[in-house]
């Protein structure tokens, strides 16, 4: 009976698997940004970070019938874009600067086997990194992250640059243009 | 460690054959790295960058707006219908408040307008309760057993009918619901038009002219086929119906509905009998003539104005 920005993740999840384009939209914008954060801080690369969300989100999709969802959603999301991130590194040309980093890792700390990774601990560490956005992206991420907003208010709202408004343009009016779409707009925020 | 090892276990990772220290020695590594490089990012380039990654994705960014206002407006709905709806109800039914109107056919069918020129004829036995005016963001209605809709085109301003625990939203359209309460089941035939079906957020289909959707309440099944929409309809067309009735009694209804008197050369013809249905705005010439042609009578029109059907009747 609740509208899918209130569902709990473990309902959007059931609704993906059996097709649910409205719950795959809801989950896209509850976490691509956080996950985009997280891969970027990472990589320090915006087109590779970029790829590797959007990669994801696409085999979400293509996949959603046989996804095989142990734990929360959450882990799952950032479980596979650690693989990823892994597969990017071991696949990049240029990829000594990484070979680099673990190796000195490795020598520098005493890992024990059951240092894996716990979903906590990973969830405890994508709000560390969300907090410690500067205001600004802050704001950026929450209002992605309610999707609600057209990318135009979004732009409009944080006073973003021109250029950066004018690519969203296009993708805002094809939104606005549409009076139903304003319409329901103003449903959504009553 | 060489970087030729740390290679091989990165292979080994993305094959899933590292060993567990192995693993959380890579995993280790991938917490551990910086965790505020996001800042070297202005937000205009974030906010370009969230952008793209959604480019050519399956999201339903502009129909979300489009069709996740039903479930997000029925949810709305029908948490005020669960309040709402059983007080504006009773409100009505024990002391006549003006919150909601109810429109119910116990005998007879019911045509209703709407002030946003939306009509609806309510089935027998039949019950449409609306609010009395309709707010400026949408136009809803809750019904209980048959009615037949054709909805004023307003894309602004949705229309939505609650039946049962059955959400049905259009924006102008002519379509059928019939809850059957016996059966469990709310069916929705489209004539005209696109209408959308939900129960709570739970999408159960967009029809388009011509096709039926029957959801039970039960077992939550929901089946679509294709009907001819307007045997479905038909109902609401007819005016009288007379279901094996004796023609004195078929009389009586036409003298009230015409408002003429009719009368019998002999009792006999009274006695007869006749199953029938006449479509509104239907002469009565023309239906005199049917039930004279099929109890083989005549019938002829006297002076004042009355009729007198004569003839043997059909035993």
């Amino acid at each position: 009976m609740s509208r899918y920005d209130k569902l709990p993740d473990d309902e959007l999840a059931t609704l993906l698997q059996q097709g649910d384009e409205l719950a795959y939209t809801e989950i896209y914008y509850r976490y691509h940004a956080a996950l985009y954060i997280h891969v970027f801080n990472k990589l320090r690369n915006r087109e590779e970070s970029r790829d590797i969300v959007h990669d994801l989100f696409s085999q979400v999709w293509q996949n959603r019938t046989t996804i095989a969802i142990h734990g929360s959603l959450a882990s799952y999301l950032f479980a596979a874009v650690r693989y990823r991130v892994f597969d990017l590194i071991d696949r990049n040309q240029v990829k000594t600067k990484y070979i680099d980093s673990i190796r000195k890792f490795a020598e520098e700390s005493t890992v024990h086997a059951d240092d894996r990774i716990r979903e906590q601990q990973l969830l405890a560490l994508v709000e560390k990194e969300i907090a410690s956005l500067p205001p600004k992206m802050r704001q950026v991420f929450e209002l992605s992250r309610k999707g609600g907003l057209s990318h135009r208010q979004i732009a409009a709202e944080l006073n973003l640059s021109e250029k950066t408004v004018k690519k969203q343009v296009s993708n805002s009016l094809k939104i606005l243009r549409s009076k139903l779409g304003v319409t329901v707009f103003t449903i959504f925020f009553l | 460690m060489e970087n030729q090892e740390i290679e091989a276990l990165l292979k080994k990772y993305r094959k899933g054959s590292a060993t567990a220290a192995e693993k959380a020695l890579l995993e280790s590594w991938y917490l551990q790295q910086d965790t505020d490089g996001i800042q070297s990012l202005s937000p205009g380039e974030l906010e370009e960058d969230l952008i793209s990654i959604g480019d050519d994705l399956p999201l339903k960014r502009a129909v979300v707006r489009r069709l996740n206002w039903w479930p997000r407006v029925a949810a709305a709905i029908l948490i005020i219908s669960f309040s709402g709806y059983f007080y504006w109800h009773h409100a009505h039914d024990n002391s006549g408040s003006a919150r909601l109107v109810t429109h119910s056919a116990p005998a007879g069918k019911q045509q209703i307008s709407l002030p946003d020129g939306s009509r609806v004829w309510v089935n027998t036995g039949s019950k449409l309760n609306w609010p009395g005016t309709f707010n400026k963001n949408i136009r809803e209605v809750y019904l209980e057993g048959e009615a037949y809709f054709d909805v004023k085109h307003n894309a602004a301003l949705p229309f939505v009918i609650h039946t049962g625990s059955v959400t049905t939203t259009v924006l102008g359209t002519a379509f059928n619901i019939r809850q059957d309460l016996k059966h469990h089941t709310v069916t929705v035939t489209v004539e005209r038009g696109k209408v959308g079906v939900s129960n709570g957020t739970r999408r159960l289909g967009i029809l388009l002219p011509d096709q039926q959707l029957s959801f039970n309440t039960d077992n939550r099944q929901v089946t679509q086929q294709r009907v001819d929409a307007s045997l479905v309809i038909a109902w609401h067309k007819i005016d009288l119906n007379f279901d094996d009735m004796t023609l004195a009694d078929v009389a009586l209804q036409l003298e009230q509905h015409y408002h003429v008197r009719i009368s019998f050369s002999n009792e006999q013809i009274g006695r007869s009998r006749f199953t029938g249905a006449t479509l509104t705005g239907e002469k009565l010439e023309d239906v005199l003539q049917a039930i004279c042609e099929f109890n083989q009578a005549t019938y002829r029109v006297l002076p004042d104005h009355s009729i007198m059907i004569s003839g043997k009747g059909r035993n």
